[in-house]
């Protein structure tokens, strides 16, 4: 998989990775193992190897195969991560030593700025154009 | 987002020559009309403003009007008119209304150095030929104008000038101590950036700008610039601060806020450019006081990228990664605005104190 580039973009700040989908308005936070997870996906590595990779990581922890599996596919399902060539992880993406449940952080609040933006409530009185055919 | 510019030579070469007569219209319009101008340093960049004729000129130049004067040759020149009635018509524009996306970006009008925006709600065109350094605002009729053009006039183009520049025009607000350090206060509309802005200026701070600002971070000095002289009011803000109400805009609203000019009321409180020693993220909260605490760098990217990335047209992940390494250096805060605000400015002091 790679990152779903160019309306994916992503940073990672102290630890925090910050996605931004600049099509939508989303934009996300990821922490602790979710960053871990992002920085695997996204470097290239194989889905069902990242699972397998958590699975042995946390041997004691109930379902984090599972848990990490749904939050790999959702990851895919929101398009920020696509088929294709990743691009090599930072050094700091090995899995952290404490499990943490994977979450995405989802912000959908640019949503409504985008639908509330007034240029497109009005007509088009004014408008000048070329006519039709030339 | 905008698509993909137009591809082609032809295509390409039928923009440039429509910017040209762009170019051409506005220098028949000052002919006719008369100009005049000012070179301003905005952001410490040079930019000359060109007005033709003198209808437009007072809707869109007093909240600039507090920028210094401009002392090297201009970077830019924004060619700024309208169309009287019975002018020769504005030249075609090369594109449909059906091209044009939902920031007002027109791909079809956008080539490697020329970029478009046509806003429907206040029909004004901003084009920019970045080879050229020259930009173009065009209205068919100053008088129609609404109220936030004239709040936060040539948005659009100066956003581009900026970015031209090495600066970002973010959405934020930005207040300073006398000492000349201050805050920027991040966050979308409704979040209370204004709000604190506000009791800090009543306080004694001083003002960059309470909606848009531009930073930057030349050789790791991360700064902020004025943009705007004005600043949006509430009736609360204006009880706080009634020396502002001379410099009420009439008709000049926006639902229950009103628009004040302070570049005219408090020139000496306004302040150009400013070091930025704290990035406070405000949230409006039902507690009974006010309380301030550190935040992080992710959670100041978080507040400040995507606001300002989805009202500019042309913003990419080039403004994510430039807001990204700005909100870095800056130490980060979290202001919970509580319902007793007496204390808020003397937080606010205390995050720039920290920084």
């Amino acid at each position: 998989m790679r990152v779903n580039t160019p309306q994916i973009n992503h940073q990672t700040i102290e630890g925090e990775v910050v996605v931004i989908n600049l099509e939508n308005g989303f934009y996300y936070s990821l922490l602790d193992l979710s960053a871990a997870l992002w920085h695997l996906a996204a470097s290239g590595l194989d889905l069902d190897a990242i699972v397998e990779r958590v699975a042995a990581t946390y041997p004691d922890v109930t379902d984090a195969a599972g848990a990490t599996r749904a939050f790999l596919d959702e990851l895919v399902a929101e398009q920020l991560l696509v088929d294709g060539e990743g691009s090599p992880a930072p050094a700091e993406a090995g899995l952290p030593t404490r499990y943490t449940a994977p979450l995405l952080e989802k912000f959908t609040d640019m949503q409504e700025l985008l639908m509330l933006d007034p240029i497109h409530e009005v007509d088009s009185i004014g408008w000048p154009h070329k006519p039709t055919g030339t | 987002m905008s698509s993909a510019p137009v591809s082609g030579s032809g295509r390409a070469r039928e923009i440039s020559e429509w910017f040209g007569a762009l170019v051409e219209h506005h220098r028949a319009t000052a002919a006719a009309e008369g100009e005049s101008m000012a070179e301003l340093a905005v952001g410490r960049v040079p930019i000359r403003f060109h007005f033709a004729g003198s209808r437009l000129r007072p809707f869109l130049f007093p909240a600039l009007a507090h920028h210094p004067q401009a002392r090297s040759e201009p970077a830019f020149t924004i060619l700024i008119y309208d169309s009287r009635p019975g002018a020769a018509p504005v030249p075609a524009f090369p594109f449909r209304l059906e091209d044009v996306g939902a920031k007002g970006e027109v791909a079809a009008a956008t080539t490697e150095s020329i970029r478009t925006t046509w806003f429907i709600g206040s029909r004004m065109l901003s084009v920019i030929d970045l080879e050229r350094k020259v930009a173009i605002c065009w209205t068919p009729d100053a008088a129609t104008l609404p109220w936030y053009e004239r709040a936060a006039p040539l948005r659009t183009l100066l956003h581009w000038i900026l970015a031209a520049s090495g600066r970002n025009l973010v959405h934020a607000a930005a207040v300073s101590l006398p000492s000349g350090r201050g805050a920027l206060l991040a966050g979308r509309g409704g979040s209370g950036k204004s709000t604190t802005a506000m009791l800090c200026l009543a306080a004694g701070f001083h003002y960059a700008g309470d909606d848009y600002v531009v930073v930057s971070a030349d050789q790791g000095q991360a700064e902020a610039h004025s943009l705007y002289g004005s600043a949006k009011l509430t009736a609360n803000s204006l009880e706080w601060l009634p020396f502002l109400r001379s410099g009420v805009q009439g008709d000049a609203a926006d639902g229950e806020k009103t628009v004040v000019m302070l570049g005219d009321v408090i020139p000496e409180r306004m302040v150009d450019s400013f070091g930025v020693a704290a990035l406070i993220v405000p949230h409006v909260s039902a507690a009974p006081r006010s309380t301030l605490r550190r935040s992080t760098a992710a959670a100041s990217l978080r507040a400040l990228a995507p606001t300002t990335i989805f009202q500019l047209p042309g913003s990419s992940g080039a403004t994510f990664e430039q807001l990204a390494s700005f909100t870095r250096a800056i130490p980060a805060w979290s202001l919970e605005l509580g319902a007793d605000r007496d204390d808020i400015p003397a937080l606010v002091a205390q995050a720039i104190e920290a920084g």
